[in-house]
């Protein structure tokens, strides 16, 4: 006992242990009900009907003049600077007095991430720019509105490319549609015109071509490589292309993975010895991902890569208009190609009060109008097919070699399996990496990549 | 005076059992220490709760309708994954690694420190800046040094003649995991040489002119007075450095993801990623809560150590 212990008298009934305990237990059950214990709150309306407007009970029963509808759109940009959107938005909202937009842009990389927390939170917009492979996720969690009531009985349906609207319903014509086609990209081979000429070499319509082209430039004296090959995130786009165009197939009927069947190993193996044995890639090449196959094309260390139209400006800037050519995805042994065509879609969510209302502005945004307004403002391609043969998109030399390989267009064959986002982000790059460092055999790679899509 | 009539007495007059004084004196020491328990309470306590509880059910953020009860399921699942034992290696190769260099590299740096020359002052300043900027700067620009195609370090070693073509730094297991590490040790130094700049300058000098006296050599003087001198601050600061580079994500999340294949994938990464693509927050925070305990058992074996040498 302290001297201070002896002067004071001794409290009955409380203990020191006791007091604090209890605070503890108090403060911790306080903090547990103001996060709401925990439990995630449903979205609104995820059962399936439409919630009522909240105000238009009020609304009804007092006479007075009908609040327009608030529509809240997320979206994300790769240019912000530009104010392509606020005009769209502006004008909407000058034309359409019971419909009201407001746009968030949000960041491209935690997009998924806003939009799922969003979601579950019960907060989620009303309409959304998304990707084809979060639909799967999305759907399990109930939170997609189905689009085809509203799309049946919309009067320009029948202009915009079937590809597109297939693609909303992940390619499969008895699936829902999740969402609309906005606008698209699709990939194509970019390579050195000048670097062609001046070796005495065709474009690379063809694999042989493509192999024959890369090393007779590769040359690492001079940090000079045939193809920037992406290893890292996203990467499976340049192999899906690649593997179907030599004659594989990504996937069977019911959409399970065939990478390991026995008869595909050779065309593994041809993509793996891109780097192994014919060394046409820059030796970074399993690690690179967007960024650096970039770098790589605007400091003349490579000569071809895939991507699509948003980079040609900048690689044209860089290596100069006339030296950069664009081509299909070279023809394999048996002349197929397969193109990577990524239509980006806008959902609506079934938490979104007034459906009709944001199907209005969804669908004027699809309008020839908007679609030329903001793929010509964007740079970017238009899902409409009358606005695709407009001068504008068949004289740019990269959105015409987009649009005449529309016959070879293909969305990733895995957007229904629910697996498939994981394995973009994390399986192929580990993979990938793994197979074209020699640490993983042909088999290995095969398998580990199949595996990760099979349940 | 009968009894109830004393009490009313003694409440008047403040001595009673529920009087304001007494009241005051049994919970004062409560409430003066409830604001600092419940913001422990709120960000240590209620989140380790909340992850715990998470590691023990099927928490996944896309499935959130099926949440429920799962006992061990989760940690079964990280000890059967092969990965998991890899990051756990790799965990362990990480900061051994970088505690180590980053001490015996702060050590001489705060030795050097110590010394009286012109511009003292200004290298103080600049030895601090790989510490003051940002973790996402450092990962950004280590990326640009060990870039295999116009990286800077390939530049320089060309010109000296030590390499004939570029490295890819990034691209193979065998240099990944140094090169990220290289990076972080570089970051994190300053921290040790100014924590230990300051012990170094607490050590009196008298001690070293009795040690003058007694004959001791340099050598002597630095293993018999001044480490002792500054013992407490080294197992303060190391184990503040263990704790801290056990948990990073960031640096090696730009470098290299966790790649190339897992060779950079330590523990929290792992947790990162099943949290973050996964969206397993289950799975994750059984990984999450495997490394806490790990650090438990280190921090509680160190500072046990710390103990018995003190004894």
């Amino acid at each position: 006992m302290t001297p201070n212990d002896a002067q004071q008298p001794r409290v009955p009934g409380i203990t020191r242990r006791q007091a604090v305990t209890a605070l503890g237990v108090g403060l911790t059950g306080l903090a547990l009900t103001a996060c709401g214990g925990g439990k995630p709150a449903p979205a609104a309306g995820s059962g399936g009907a439409a919630a009522p407007a909240a105000g238009a009970g009020a609304a009804a029963t007092t006479a007075a003049p009908k609040a327009p509808v608030k529509i809240k759109h997320w979206l994300w940009l790769d240019w912000p600077d530009r104010p392509t959107i606020q005009n769209l938005v502006k004008k909407f909202n000058e034309t359409h007095q019971s419909v009201q937009v407001e746009i968030e842009v949000i960041a491209a990389g935690s997009s998924y991430d806003k939009i799922l927390a969003a979601v579950n939170a019960g907060d989620a917009p009303d309409t959304c720019q998304f990707t084809p492979a979060w639909f799967p996720a999305f759907d399990k969690m109930g939170a997609i509105q189905y689009l085809d009531d509203f799309y049946k009985n919309w009067k320009s349906k029948d202009g915009v490319f079937p590809k597109a609207v297939s693609a909303m319903r992940m390619g499969n014509d008895k699936s829902p549609m999740y969402a609309v086609p906005w606008w698209m990209l699709v990939t194509y081979l970019y390579y050195r015109k000048d670097w062609f000429r001046d070796l005495g070499l065709k474009a690379p319509e063809t694999q042989e071509d493509f192999l024959n082209a890369a090393k007779k430039i590769t040359d690492p004296a001079r940090g000079r490589y045939g193809y920037a090959l992406r290893g890292a995130r996203h990467g499976h786009s340049h192999y899906f292309m690649l593997f179907e165009s030599r004659g594989g197939k990504l996937a069977d009927e019911q959409g399970n993975p065939l990478f390991d069947k026995p008869e595909y190993e050779a065309i593994n193996q041809w993509y793996l010895d891109l780097a192994l044995v014919h060394k046409v890639v820059p030796p970074t090449a399993p690690t690179d991902g967007y960024a650096e196959i970039m770098n790589n094309m605007k400091a003349a260390k490579a000569a071809m890569t895939f991507h699509h139209v948003w980079s040609s400006q900048a690689l044209m800037e860089s290596v100069g208009k006339d030296n950069l050519g664009a081509v299909m995805t070279p023809a394999g042994p048996t002349g197929k190609r397969w193109t990577e065509f990524s239509p980006v879609p806008m959902t609506m969510f079934k938490s979104t009060r007034d459906k009709e209302a944001a199907w209005t502005w969804l669908s004027w945004l699809l309008e020839p109008e908007q679609q030329d307004y903001w793929c010509q403002a964007e740079g970017t391609l238009p899902v409409q097919q009358a606005v695709a043969k407009q001068e504008f998109y068949q004289t740019n030399p990269f959105m015409k070699i987009s649009l005449d390989a529309a016959d070879t267009w293909n969305i990733f064959p895995f957007l229904e399996n629910p697996k498939f986002a994981k394995w973009q982000e994390q399986t192929w790059p580990a993979t990938a990496q793994q197979a074209l460092t020699g640490k993983l055999d042909v088999k290995g790679f095969g398998k580990m990549l199949a595996d990760g899509l099979r349940a | 005076m009968t009894q109830p009539a004393a009490a009313a007495a003694g409440q008047r007059k403040g001595t009673g059992p529920f009087s304001f004084p007494r009241l005051w004196r049994r919970l004062s020491p409560y409430i003066l220490v409830s604001p600092a328990v419940s913001v422990v309470l709120l960000i240590v306590a209620f989140p380790l709760l909340r992850a715990i509880i998470f590691s023990l059910q099927h928490y996944q953020l896309t499935d959130l309708k099926n949440v429920h009860f799962i006992g061990l399921a989760n940690y079964l699942r990280a000890f059967r994954e092969p990965l998991y034992w890899s990051a756990l290696r790799t965990s362990l190769v990480w900061v051994v690694g970088i505690v180590s260099f980053q001490f015996v590299f702060g050590l001489l740096i705060a030795l050097l420190l110590n010394q009286t020359f012109r511009g003292r002052a200004l290298v103080r300043a600049v030895v601090l800046i790989p510490w003051v900027v940002p973790s996402a700067i450092v990962g950004l620009l280590w990326k640009w040094i060990y870039d295999g195609n116009v990286g800077v370090l390939n530049d320089l070693f060309k010109r000296f003649g030590l390499i004939s073509t570029n490295v890819p730094w990034l691209t193979y297991g065998e240099t990944a995991l140094p090169a990220v590490m290289v990076a972080v040790i570089w970051a994190g130094t300053p921290f040790f040489a100014i924590m230990l700049l300051a012990a170094l300058q607490a050590v009196p000098g008298e001690v070293y002119e009795a040690a003058d006296v007694d004959g001791a050599s340099e050598v002597q003087q630095f293993f018999y007075v001044t480490i002792p001198s500054i013992m407490s601050t080294i197992r303060t600061t190391t184990l503040l450095r263990i704790i801290w580079v056990a948990n990073y994500v960031d640096i090696i999340w730009i470098l290299t993801g966790g790649g190339p294949g897992y060779a950079t994938t330590t523990l929290p990464v792992l947790a990162f990623v099943e949290a973050m693509r996964g969206l397993d927050f289950g799975f994750a925070s059984a990984i999450s809560i495997t490394l806490a305990l790990l650090l438990v058992g280190v921090v509680a074996l160190y500072l046990r150590s710390i103990e018995r040498s003190r004894a």
